[in-house]
Protein backbone atom coordinates (compact mmCIF):
# COMPACT_ATOMS: atom_id res chain seq x y z
CA UNK A 1 0.00 0.00 0.00
CA UNK A 2 1.32 3.44 -0.93
CA UNK A 3 1.51 6.52 1.27
CA UNK A 4 -1.61 7.94 -0.31
CA UNK A 5 -3.47 4.79 0.67
CA UNK A 6 -4.09 3.49 -2.86
CA UNK A 7 -3.36 -0.19 -3.42
CA UNK A 8 -1.14 -1.46 -6.25
CA UNK A 9 -0.97 -5.04 -7.50
CA UNK A 10 1.92 -6.49 -9.47
CA UNK A 11 0.77 -7.83 -12.83
CA UNK A 12 1.91 -11.45 -12.82
CA UNK A 13 0.60 -12.43 -16.26
CA UNK A 14 3.84 -11.80 -18.25
CA UNK A 15 5.86 -13.52 -15.54
CA UNK A 16 3.68 -16.63 -15.69
CA UNK A 17 3.77 -16.57 -19.52
CA UNK A 18 7.56 -16.39 -19.51
CA UNK A 19 7.85 -19.17 -16.96
CA UNK A 20 5.48 -21.43 -18.89
CA UNK A 21 7.39 -20.91 -22.15
CA UNK A 22 10.71 -21.53 -20.44
CA UNK A 23 9.48 -24.71 -18.78
CA UNK A 24 8.10 -26.10 -22.04
CA UNK A 25 11.36 -25.30 -23.87
CA UNK A 26 13.55 -26.81 -21.17
CA UNK A 27 11.41 -29.93 -20.90
CA UNK A 28 11.52 -30.45 -24.66
CA UNK A 29 15.29 -30.04 -24.87
CA UNK A 30 16.06 -32.04 -21.74
CA UNK A 31 18.26 -35.10 -22.23
CA UNK A 32 16.55 -37.98 -20.51
CA UNK A 33 18.62 -40.83 -21.92
CA UNK A 34 21.99 -40.87 -20.26
CA UNK A 35 24.17 -42.16 -23.06
CA UNK A 36 27.81 -42.77 -22.33
CA UNK A 37 30.67 -44.13 -24.37
CA UNK A 38 33.47 -46.66 -24.30
CA UNK A 39 36.45 -45.22 -26.13
CA UNK A 40 38.66 -47.35 -28.33
CA UNK A 41 41.61 -46.75 -30.57
CA UNK A 42 41.41 -47.90 -34.16
CA UNK A 43 45.17 -47.97 -34.51
CA UNK A 44 47.02 -50.90 -32.93
CA UNK A 45 47.61 -50.29 -29.26
CA UNK A 46 51.11 -49.14 -28.41
CA UNK A 47 53.26 -51.28 -26.19
CA UNK A 48 54.67 -49.65 -23.10
CA UNK A 49 58.15 -48.52 -23.85
CA UNK A 50 60.15 -50.14 -21.11
CA UNK A 51 63.83 -49.16 -20.94
CA UNK A 52 64.70 -52.57 -19.58
CA UNK A 53 65.51 -55.42 -21.90
CA UNK A 54 62.44 -57.39 -20.89
CA UNK A 55 60.58 -59.11 -23.64
CA UNK A 56 57.42 -57.14 -24.50
CA UNK A 57 54.27 -58.85 -23.31
CA UNK A 58 51.35 -59.18 -25.65
CA UNK A 59 47.91 -59.63 -24.13
CA UNK A 60 44.84 -60.17 -26.23
CA UNK A 61 41.28 -61.35 -25.81
CA UNK A 62 39.45 -62.99 -28.68
CA UNK A 63 35.68 -63.44 -28.67
CA UNK A 64 34.43 -66.48 -30.53
CA UNK A 65 30.91 -67.75 -30.78
CA UNK A 66 31.42 -70.40 -28.05
CA UNK A 67 34.18 -69.09 -25.79
CA UNK A 68 36.56 -66.29 -24.93
CA UNK A 69 40.19 -66.86 -25.75
CA UNK A 70 42.70 -65.15 -23.49
CA UNK A 71 46.13 -64.97 -25.09
CA UNK A 72 49.13 -64.19 -22.92
CA UNK A 73 52.28 -64.40 -25.02
CA UNK A 74 50.83 -67.28 -27.03
CA UNK A 75 49.66 -69.07 -23.91
CA UNK A 76 45.96 -69.49 -24.58
CA UNK A 77 43.20 -69.95 -22.05
CA UNK A 78 39.58 -70.52 -23.02
CA UNK A 79 36.51 -69.41 -21.08
CA UNK A 80 33.24 -70.93 -22.27
CA UNK A 81 30.24 -68.62 -22.64
CA UNK A 82 27.27 -68.80 -20.31
CA UNK A 83 23.76 -69.24 -21.79
CA UNK A 84 23.09 -65.51 -21.33
CA UNK A 85 26.40 -64.25 -22.71
CA UNK A 86 30.03 -64.10 -21.79
CA UNK A 87 31.26 -65.36 -18.41
CA UNK A 88 32.20 -61.99 -16.96
CA UNK A 89 33.11 -63.30 -13.50
CA UNK A 90 35.71 -65.76 -14.80
CA UNK A 91 37.03 -63.19 -17.25
CA UNK A 92 37.42 -60.70 -14.39
CA UNK A 93 39.35 -63.24 -12.29
CA UNK A 94 41.76 -63.89 -15.16
CA UNK A 95 42.21 -60.19 -15.84
CA UNK A 96 43.00 -59.60 -12.15
CA UNK A 97 45.72 -62.24 -12.42
CA UNK A 98 47.10 -60.52 -15.52
CA UNK A 99 47.13 -57.20 -13.68
CA UNK A 100 49.03 -58.73 -10.75
CA UNK A 101 51.54 -60.21 -13.15
CA UNK A 102 51.93 -57.10 -15.32
CA UNK A 103 50.96 -54.08 -13.20
CA UNK A 104 52.41 -51.57 -15.70
CA UNK A 105 50.50 -53.02 -18.61
CA UNK A 106 47.41 -51.05 -19.63
CA UNK A 107 46.84 -52.15 -23.21
CA UNK A 108 45.02 -55.21 -24.47
CA UNK A 109 43.99 -56.10 -27.99
CA UNK A 110 40.38 -57.13 -28.43
CA UNK A 111 39.65 -59.43 -31.36
CA UNK A 112 36.26 -60.79 -32.26
CA UNK A 113 34.95 -63.31 -34.71
CA UNK A 114 32.53 -62.02 -37.32
CA UNK A 115 29.69 -64.18 -36.03
CA UNK A 116 29.75 -62.65 -32.55
CA UNK A 117 27.50 -59.79 -31.52
CA UNK A 118 28.15 -56.17 -30.62
CA UNK A 119 26.77 -56.83 -27.12
CA UNK A 120 29.45 -59.47 -26.44
CA UNK A 121 32.15 -57.13 -27.68
CA UNK A 122 30.94 -54.28 -25.46
CA UNK A 123 30.67 -56.51 -22.37
CA UNK A 124 34.21 -57.82 -22.86
CA UNK A 125 35.46 -54.29 -23.53
CA UNK A 126 33.71 -53.07 -20.37
CA UNK A 127 35.30 -55.81 -18.28
CA UNK A 128 38.77 -54.98 -19.64
CA UNK A 129 38.37 -51.29 -18.78
CA UNK A 130 36.99 -52.24 -15.37
CA UNK A 131 40.06 -54.36 -14.58
CA UNK A 132 42.40 -51.44 -15.29
CA UNK A 133 43.25 -52.15 -18.91
CA UNK A 134 41.92 -48.87 -20.29
CA UNK A 135 43.89 -48.85 -23.57
CA UNK A 136 41.81 -51.34 -25.48
CA UNK A 137 42.67 -51.66 -29.13
CA UNK A 138 39.79 -53.12 -31.09
CA UNK A 139 41.09 -55.18 -33.97
CA UNK A 140 39.20 -54.80 -37.24
CA UNK A 141 40.65 -57.95 -38.79
CA UNK B 1 -50.06 -30.45 41.78
CA UNK B 2 -48.44 -29.03 38.66
CA UNK B 3 -50.29 -29.70 35.45
CA UNK B 4 -48.22 -31.59 32.89
CA UNK B 5 -47.70 -29.69 29.61
CA UNK B 6 -48.03 -31.89 26.59
CA UNK B 7 -47.71 -29.32 23.82
CA UNK B 8 -44.60 -27.13 23.70
CA UNK B 9 -43.64 -24.43 21.21
CA UNK B 10 -40.85 -25.72 18.83
CA UNK B 11 -37.34 -24.22 18.95
CA UNK B 12 -34.90 -23.58 16.08
CA UNK B 13 -34.25 -27.22 15.38
CA UNK B 14 -35.94 -30.18 16.82
CA UNK B 15 -32.80 -32.32 17.13
CA UNK B 16 -30.40 -29.60 18.23
CA UNK B 17 -29.42 -29.68 21.85
CA UNK B 18 -27.99 -26.19 21.61
CA UNK B 19 -29.02 -23.43 19.30
CA UNK B 20 -25.71 -22.22 17.78
CA UNK B 21 -27.03 -18.76 17.10
CA UNK B 22 -23.75 -17.17 16.15
CA UNK B 23 -22.90 -19.93 13.71
CA UNK B 24 -26.35 -19.71 12.18
CA UNK B 25 -26.02 -15.98 11.77
CA UNK B 26 -22.56 -16.26 10.23
CA UNK B 27 -23.76 -18.87 7.74
CA UNK B 28 -26.63 -16.69 6.75
CA UNK B 29 -24.30 -13.71 6.27
CA UNK B 30 -21.96 -15.82 4.08
CA UNK B 31 -24.87 -16.72 1.80
CA UNK B 32 -25.44 -13.05 1.08
CA UNK B 33 -21.71 -12.33 0.46
CA UNK B 34 -20.38 -11.85 -3.06
CA UNK B 35 -18.79 -14.91 -4.76
CA UNK B 36 -15.92 -12.81 -6.19
CA UNK B 37 -12.60 -14.20 -4.91
CA UNK B 38 -8.97 -13.95 -5.94
CA UNK B 39 -6.85 -16.97 -6.98
CA UNK B 40 -3.68 -17.25 -4.95
CA UNK B 41 -0.80 -17.54 -7.41
CA UNK B 42 1.98 -17.76 -4.85
CA UNK B 43 2.16 -21.54 -4.79
CA UNK B 44 2.11 -21.79 -8.57
CA UNK B 45 4.88 -19.22 -8.98
CA UNK B 46 6.96 -21.02 -6.34
CA UNK B 47 6.54 -24.29 -8.21
CA UNK B 48 7.35 -22.67 -11.58
CA UNK B 49 10.49 -21.05 -10.21
CA UNK B 50 11.74 -24.29 -8.66
CA UNK B 51 11.06 -26.21 -11.88
CA UNK B 52 12.82 -23.62 -14.03
CA UNK B 53 15.88 -23.59 -11.77
CA UNK B 54 16.03 -27.41 -11.78
CA UNK B 55 15.70 -27.62 -15.57
CA UNK B 56 18.24 -24.83 -16.14
CA UNK B 57 20.76 -26.62 -13.95
CA UNK B 58 20.28 -29.83 -15.92
CA UNK B 59 20.25 -28.09 -19.28
CA UNK B 60 22.84 -29.35 -21.70
CA UNK B 61 23.84 -26.93 -24.44
CA UNK B 62 26.51 -29.15 -26.00
CA UNK B 63 24.20 -30.87 -28.42
CA UNK B 64 24.18 -34.13 -26.58
CA UNK B 65 20.57 -34.75 -27.39
CA UNK B 66 21.62 -37.86 -29.20
CA UNK B 67 19.54 -39.26 -32.00
CA UNK B 68 18.80 -42.90 -31.20
CA UNK B 69 17.24 -44.94 -33.92
CA UNK B 70 14.08 -46.75 -32.83
CA UNK B 71 15.47 -50.02 -34.17
CA UNK B 72 18.58 -49.72 -32.02
CA UNK B 73 18.84 -51.13 -28.50
CA UNK B 74 22.15 -50.05 -27.07
CA UNK B 75 24.09 -52.45 -24.84
CA UNK B 76 24.84 -51.48 -21.25
CA UNK B 77 28.26 -50.96 -19.73
CA UNK B 78 29.60 -49.87 -16.35
CA UNK B 79 33.03 -48.32 -16.88
CA UNK B 80 32.07 -45.54 -19.23
CA UNK B 81 32.97 -41.95 -20.10
CA UNK B 82 30.62 -39.06 -20.73
CA UNK B 83 29.55 -38.69 -24.32
CA UNK B 84 31.37 -36.06 -26.36
CA UNK B 85 29.82 -34.22 -29.22
CA UNK B 86 30.89 -35.56 -32.60
CA UNK B 87 29.72 -37.24 -35.79
CA UNK B 88 27.50 -40.24 -35.16
CA UNK B 89 27.40 -43.41 -37.23
CA UNK B 90 24.35 -45.54 -36.58
CA UNK B 91 24.33 -49.16 -37.71
CA UNK B 92 21.07 -51.09 -37.91
CA UNK B 93 20.09 -54.28 -39.70
CA UNK B 94 18.57 -52.26 -42.51
CA UNK B 95 20.86 -49.33 -43.01
CA UNK B 96 23.85 -47.25 -41.94
CA UNK B 97 23.41 -43.57 -41.21
CA UNK B 98 25.83 -40.77 -40.47
CA UNK B 99 24.16 -37.98 -38.49
CA UNK B 100 20.71 -39.13 -39.66
CA UNK B 101 21.83 -39.15 -43.30
CA UNK B 102 21.69 -42.56 -44.97
CA UNK B 103 25.13 -43.64 -46.16
CA UNK B 104 24.85 -47.42 -46.34
CA UNK B 105 22.84 -49.78 -48.46
CA UNK B 106 20.50 -52.49 -47.25
CA UNK B 107 22.14 -55.81 -46.43
CA UNK B 108 25.72 -54.72 -45.97
CA UNK B 109 28.10 -57.32 -47.39
CA UNK B 110 31.66 -57.97 -46.29
CA UNK B 111 33.28 -56.89 -49.52
CA UNK B 112 30.87 -54.07 -50.17
CA UNK B 113 32.29 -50.57 -50.25
CA UNK B 114 30.53 -47.66 -48.63
CA UNK B 115 31.32 -44.72 -50.92
CA UNK B 116 28.71 -42.43 -49.37
CA UNK B 117 30.09 -42.97 -45.88
CA UNK B 118 33.63 -42.51 -47.12
CA UNK B 119 32.74 -39.20 -48.82
CA UNK B 120 30.86 -37.95 -45.78
CA UNK B 121 33.79 -38.78 -43.49
CA UNK B 122 36.18 -36.96 -45.83
CA UNK B 123 33.97 -33.87 -45.65
CA UNK B 124 33.87 -34.01 -41.86
CA UNK B 125 37.63 -34.43 -41.73
CA UNK B 126 38.24 -31.43 -43.99
CA UNK B 127 35.87 -29.31 -41.89
CA UNK B 128 37.63 -30.32 -38.70
CA UNK B 129 41.06 -29.51 -40.13
CA UNK B 130 39.68 -26.14 -41.34
CA UNK B 131 38.67 -25.41 -37.76
CA UNK B 132 42.33 -25.95 -36.82
CA UNK B 133 41.60 -28.67 -34.35
CA UNK B 134 44.83 -30.52 -35.07
CA UNK B 135 45.58 -30.85 -31.38
CA UNK B 136 42.48 -32.91 -30.80
CA UNK B 137 42.41 -36.32 -32.38
CA UNK B 138 39.56 -37.04 -34.73
CA UNK B 139 36.88 -39.01 -33.00
CA UNK B 140 33.65 -40.53 -34.11
CA UNK B 141 30.67 -41.88 -32.17
CA UNK B 142 29.28 -45.23 -33.20
CA UNK B 143 26.00 -46.76 -32.14
CA UNK B 144 24.62 -50.13 -33.07
CA UNK B 145 21.99 -52.55 -31.91
CA UNK B 146 23.28 -54.98 -29.30
CA UNK B 147 22.54 -57.95 -31.57
CA UNK B 148 24.33 -56.54 -34.60
CA UNK B 149 27.03 -58.80 -36.02
CA UNK B 150 30.52 -57.58 -35.23
CA UNK B 151 31.33 -58.10 -38.90
CA UNK B 152 29.36 -54.96 -39.80
CA UNK B 153 30.93 -52.96 -36.99
CA UNK B 154 34.41 -53.98 -38.10
CA UNK B 155 33.63 -53.04 -41.68
CA UNK B 156 32.63 -49.52 -40.63
CA UNK B 157 35.53 -49.25 -38.20
CA UNK B 158 38.01 -50.15 -40.94
CA UNK B 159 36.61 -47.40 -43.15
CA UNK B 160 36.66 -44.88 -40.30
CA UNK B 161 40.31 -45.72 -39.56
CA UNK B 162 41.20 -45.43 -43.24
CA UNK B 163 39.72 -41.93 -43.31
CA UNK B 164 42.01 -40.87 -40.48
CA UNK B 165 39.72 -41.05 -37.45
CA UNK B 166 41.86 -42.40 -34.64
CA UNK B 167 39.25 -42.71 -31.90
CA UNK B 168 35.95 -44.52 -31.90
CA UNK B 169 33.43 -44.04 -29.10
CA UNK B 170 30.96 -46.88 -28.75
CA UNK B 171 27.64 -45.51 -27.50
CA UNK B 172 26.23 -47.47 -24.58
CA UNK B 173 23.75 -47.03 -21.79
CA UNK B 174 25.30 -46.64 -18.39
CA UNK B 175 24.15 -49.42 -16.10
CA UNK B 176 24.92 -52.81 -14.62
Amino acid sequence: MSASGSRYELNLTPYIDLMSTLIVFLLMTAVWNQISVLSAETSPSTENLNPSTQKPVHLSVTITKKYLELNENNFIKKIAHLPNGIDRATLAQNLIQWKKKYPQKTDVTLNSENSTTYKMMIHTFDELVGQKFPDVGVSTR
Amino acid sequence: MKKKKYIASPGYHLQANYDLTKLRQRKERMKKRSVDFGLSLTAMIDMFSTLVIFLLLNFSSTGEAFFINKQVTLPTATHVHPLESGPLISITDKTITLDSQEVGIKGLQVNQNLPLLSDALKKIKSLRSYKNSSQNKLQINLQADENTDVEKIKKVMTLVAQEGFSGINFAVYEGK
